[in-house]
């Protein structure tokens, strides 16, 4: 068993739960809650994360989503480190970060609900993208096919 | 204490100013610029944002609203926005996200606890708070009190502001803020007029005393094509900012559609659908004459 | 990277990954023969045994040599652990993701060698023969797995000792452990004998095994008549009678004597995370930087033998598993997370030259294994996170980030020293540890949404009808949310307890039936305690439980508290009736639990706590 298909198998023996995950279907990864009417971005995510006492664990695990272009640019760069050193900053233990491909948007545009925590880069501010409207994902994922470092 | 009325408290903003910040956008605006990307954010008062192809047809909301605006129709669910009083009924009891109102009222200390939790990220990025909208000077004692907490907290501020207010209440923020956003989009007043609502003269003075009154202005130029980036536009601007201060600072804003389906969630018309972002040598075009002008341009919203 | 390293990773990755039937073969052949033996010596003996017959590879245009199997790629398996069946076999072969060729001619060593001496007789055998029925229905249910049904415990990472010793010196030290046993007084004394000997034995293999691999670099430089390739392979051969008998002198050469005491960990057994040299930049730096100033190194010579390194790991498929799991794809990857950056045991910045070079190779060479991470401190500098950054951001998942200050704090809460908490890191997934100095063994994932709803079920399995937990009482009946906690923790505890009752079984079955004397020289202080590592001689030893979905988990408590407990929206009743349904004719109910609840954050802390409460139990032998 590996820790990328255990969230599979373990979901598959159990019933619809009280999240709102149908039966038999994955669970989520990782320590993050990420349902709930108050999904506030990754600063809300790794603020959450910290609240567990992490010193106390052997180790946690903490994924965070984007698209490329969150990330793009010196400036991105920089903000990369800052919510790295942010994060430690209150002891979280482990980040690692999921630069998500078109192929991945194809996936969320399909299944919305596995990618609640999926944030890209819109314009000038980033959002999640099961909120955007089509066309603005099609966009997305145009621009995300095109990105080069 | 007034309390303020808010759309969206928006963290990790990371294009609205210096560092990893939080943006809190206040609701209503004396401009109606046609290719505002907020239009939830141009009237005051609360609305009501409707997404049907959400409608999971439970049909509670025809049940719980008192002004007959929800029917049924050969099997869906319509919505009469004309008799919709906005009294927010149905948005409590729509659990698939079909209905919801836009713009709450928030005290300072709730406004201010919500940005309290990002101060971690502020200190390592030197971040902070930005208060936009919406025009966020259109609340001045509200933004007064926001910038003084915030000021108390020694939590870096900045405000954006299409600068179509009062001087009286810019001069009386003034000493809060550490950071203007100050948008300038056209130098013809009368097409001015014509596509936000409002002449510009009003703008104009405002800026000149800020630029001179205030040590940190960055003015925000969003780039609308077809509208506002022809050449004569752009000299005038460029021209006219030079003429407060040389190396004046300023950012150009690509036009973006990312708005445009918010227009039909309000019931309004998006009145530029054709309209596209502009491209990337466009703006190092546009970027170039205002460098030759002698100014500090940049591209993009986020700044050091 | 150069023509050499573009080559030698292409062939990587074009090679497809095939079950090799070699040591199975060669296990087999040695149970049949072997004498009587105590059972770390006749371990050992079969280490050797494989050490001294299997087929040496030399490829074309290495710098660092040597291959698990015969060639690149090749897959061992594992008989006196596991037993694959034909069946098994079958699967993995034609399997449309993650497969493993299986030829003819291993399937027919399976048939009529393998199979008939090893069926019935594996650990695996032994394991299920020895858990009681409870733990089997949890374990078939999916409430947890079980990490050492398939593979021996493993788990660690190395620390600096083969940099600056080799194994002649560790044969002077076992000898000398030997000849200060206590005969008269210490009841173990013999125990004790027969695991120096072993660990003797299996020293004298590795050795060996090198030596072999001069010999076929001399023969291949004999036969060469390219000038410069032949050049090259007389260095390798050179290199190869010198470590890993002798410690390392030169850069290249601790390369390749860790890479030939990876091969020896994982040809001994198929430990969980193969294997991983841990701090790599810290133990490569002071060669490099010698190297560079005597000028027989520059820093393209180490960013090449580095690459070259890289593409060994790639090499090494994981070896895949049997039963249920083989119908489910896995991965390749095994998991050797090399750390870069963190601290010196001083206390002081670790970020060094090579660490950029380690990131620069990370960078390049993308391939699926090694894995990577970067040990965050505050010491260290924000150009080292910079730098990583920019790899993180390319999107391929690596590095990950790791904070070498809470990694730090969390081994010294566990009764760490604080230079073997600097000196340790991070391994597998994110499992904290301090290398070379402890065995931190995982025993399995643990289901904790799937507990949970056996409380909302009073121990029930809805899945399956079987009576599985505790009955903690009938939901419908809680008055508030505290009780409903209160019997999730109870019913939380009852298969914690499971779990580590049958852990503890397993523990002394490897400890008495498979120990592993080769990797117990490794790791202090096995020798100095004359215990194998699978017996805890190791200087720490940890076990770990690790809980799974913690988000779901988070989130369903959420649901429930807000819902049915703070608002009172929703009944218990109505809630347990849309579950059953699997939310069909419901969607409202969904639609309210997924969009109309906040996260209640204090819940999150929770199960940690008194999981950890729990966990204590089992650490620190």
């Amino acid at each position: 068993m590996l820790p990328t298909t255990c969230h599979v198998y373990f979901g598959s023996v159990i019933g619809a739960t009280a999240d709102g995950r149908r039966a038999w279907e994955p669970l989520s990864e990782g320590i993050s809650p990420v349902q709930g009417s108050d999904r506030l971005g990754p600063t809300a995510v790794i603020k959450s994360s910290s609240k567990l006492d992490h010193a106390r664990t052997g180790g946690t695990l903490l994924n965070l989503k984007f698209t490329p272009q969150v990330l793009e640019g010196d400036e991105g760069l920089e903000k990369l480190v800052q919510l790295v050193r942010s994060y430690f900053k209150l002891s979280g233990h482990h980040i690692q970060f999921n630069v998500v491909s078109a192929k991945t948007l194809r996936a969320a545009q399909g299944e919305p609900e596995k990618y609640r925590d999926l944030i890209v880069r819109v314009a000038g501010y980033s959002d999640y993208f099961c909120d955007l409207s089509e066309a603005l994902q099609e966009e997305i994922i145009t621009r995300t096919e095109h990105v080069a470092f | 204490m007034v309390d303020g009325q808010i759309i969206n408290i928006m963290k990790y903003s990371i294009h609205d100013g210096p560092g990893i910040r939080t943006t809190v956008f206040l609701k209503g605006c004396p401009l109606n610029c046609q290719w505002c990307h907020n239009p939830e954010s141009q009237r005051f008062g609360q609305e009501l944002l409707y997404r049907p192809d959400r409608c999971i047809g439970c049909g509670l909301c025809l049940e719980v609203c008192p002004n007959g605006a929800i029917i049924a129709k050969s099997g869906n669910l319509k919505f009469l926005r004309d008799q919709c009083q906005v009294c927010g009924a149905c948005c409590q009891v729509c659990y698939a996200g079909v209905r919801e109102l836009v713009g709450k009222t928030m005290s300072v200390r709730e406004v201010l606890a919500e940005i309290e939790k990002d101060v971690v990220f502020y200190d390592e990025s030197g971040g902070g708070v930005t208060f936009s909208g919406g025009e966020a000077v259109m609340q001045p004692v509200f933004l007064l009190e926001m910038l003084k907490e915030c000021r108390k907290k020694e939590i870096h501020t900045a405000v954006e502001t299409c600068g179509y207010v009062n001087l009286e209440f810019l001069q009386t923020i003034s000493e809060y803020v550490n950071l203007f956003l100050y948008d300038l989009k056209l130098m013809d007043s009368q097409k001015h007029q014509a596509l936000t609502g409002v002449p510009n003269e009003r703008i104009l003075e405002n800026l000149s005393w800020l630029v001179k009154n205030h040590s940190r202005v960055i003015v925000r130029v969003p780039i609308i094509p077809g509208i506002n980036d022809d050449e004569e536009n752009v000299a005038l601007i460029g021209e006219f900012v030079t003429s407060l201060k040389q190396g004046q600072e300023l950012h150009l804003l690509p036009y973006h559609k990312a708005g445009v389906d918010k227009y039909q969630r309000l019931g309004r018309t998006y009145l530029l659908p054709e309209l596209q972002s502009p491209g990337h040598e466009r703006l190092e075009q546009i970027a170039g004459k205002l460098e030759q002008l002698g100014l500090k341009v940049k591209i993009g919203g986020g700044s050091k | 990277m150069n023509e050499r390293v573009t080559k030698l990773r292409q062939r990587s990755l074009e090679t497809e990954a095939y079950i090799s039937a070699e040591r199975a073969e060669l296990m087999t052949e040695f149970y049949r023969s072997a004498g009587n033996s105590s059972v770390p010596v006749r371990r050992a003996l079969a280490f050797k045994y494989m050490l001294e017959r299997k087929e040496i590879c030399i490829n074309p245009g290495e710098l660092i040599v040597g291959e698990r199997g015969e060639a690149p790629k090749a897959t061992y398996t594992y008989p006196e652990l596991c037993c694959h069946t034909l069946e098994d076999l079958d699967i993995l072969d034609s399997r449309p993701k993650i497969s493993y060729n299986v030829s003819p001619q291993v399937r027919d060593a399976y048939e009529h060698r393998i199979i008939p001496y090893w069926e019935g007789k594996s650990m695996r055998d032994l394991i299920f023969a020895e858990m009681s029925e409870t733990w089997k229905a949890a374990y078939d249910a999916g409430i947890f797995t079980e990490f050492m049904e398939q593979r021996a415990p493993g788990h660690t990472v190395l620390d600096d000792k083969i940099y600056r010793r080799g194994f002649l010196e560790f044969i002077a030290d076992i000898n000398d452990h030997l000849a200060r046993l206590d005969y008269l007084n210490d009841v173990e004394a013999y125990q004790k004998q027969e695991e120096l000997k072993a660990m003797r034995i299996s020293a004298e293999g590795i050795i060996l095994f090198a030596e072999r691999y001069a010999e076929k670099a001399k023969e291949l430089a004999q036969m060469e008549t390219d000038v410069l390739r032949k050049a090259e392979l007389e260095k390798i051969a050179e290199i190869c009678s010198h470590v890993p008998a002798h410690a390392p002198r030169t850069y290249w050469e601790a390369l390749q004597a860790y890479w030939f005491v990876h091969l020896g960990v994982i040809i001994e057994l198929n430990t969980w995370d193969a294997f991983n040299p841990g701090r790599l930049d810290q133990h490569l730096y002071p060669f490099y930087k010698q190297g560079l100033a005597e000028g027989t190194l520059t820093e393209e010579e180490a960013k090449e033998l580095l690459e070259c390194f890289w593409v060994k790991f790639n090499n090494q498929p994981a070896p895949p598993k049997v039963g249920v799991t083989a119908a489910e794809s896995g991965t390749y990857t095994d998991f050797a997370n090399i750390n870069s950056g963190g601290l010196k045991a001083d206390g002081s910045d670790g970020v060094n030259d090579v660490t950029y070079l380690v990131l620069d190779v990370i960078d390049e060479m993308r391939l699926l294994q090694p894995s990577s991470n970067i040990q965050l401190s505050k010491k260290n500098p924000d150009r080292f996170m910079r730098r990583a950054a920019r790899i993180i951001r390319k999107g391929w998942g690596q590095p990950s980030v790791f904070n070498a200050d809470t990694v730090v704090e969390e081994l010294l809460r566990q009764g760490k020293s604080i230079e073997d908490a600097r000196q340790g890191g991070t391994s597998g997934c994110v499992e904290t540890g301090a290398f070379g100095k402890e065995s931190y063994i995982l025993t399995g994932y643990f289901n904790l949404p799937k507990i949970f709803e056996l409380v909302l079920h009073n121990g029930l399995d809805p899945k399956t009808g079987l009576r599985l937990g505790l009955e903690t009482g009938d939901p419908k009946g809680f008055s508030s949310f505290a009780e409903l906690f209160a019997a999730f923790k109870k019913q939380l505890h009852y298969f914690i307890d499971v779990k580590v009752k049958g852990s503890n079984i397993i523990e002394r079955l490897y400890a008495a039936y498979m120990p592993s004397p080769f990797l117990s020289i490794l790791i202090d202080d096995c020798i100095a305690k004359a215990k194998d590592y699978n017996d805890g001689g190791a200087r720490y030893n940890t076990n770990y439980i690790q809980g799974v979905g913690l988000g779901s988990l988070t989130d369903t408590l959420s649901g429930i508290r807000y819902h049915v407990f703070d608002q009172k929206d929703l009944t218990m009743e109505k809630l347990l009736k849309a579950l059953e349904d699997n939310f069909l004719g419901h969607e409202g109910v969904r639609q309210l639990l997924l969009n109309k609840t906040p996260t209640l954050e204090m819940i999150m802390t929770t199960p940690t706590r008194s999981w950890w409460t729990f966990l204590t139990r089992t650490i620190l032998k």
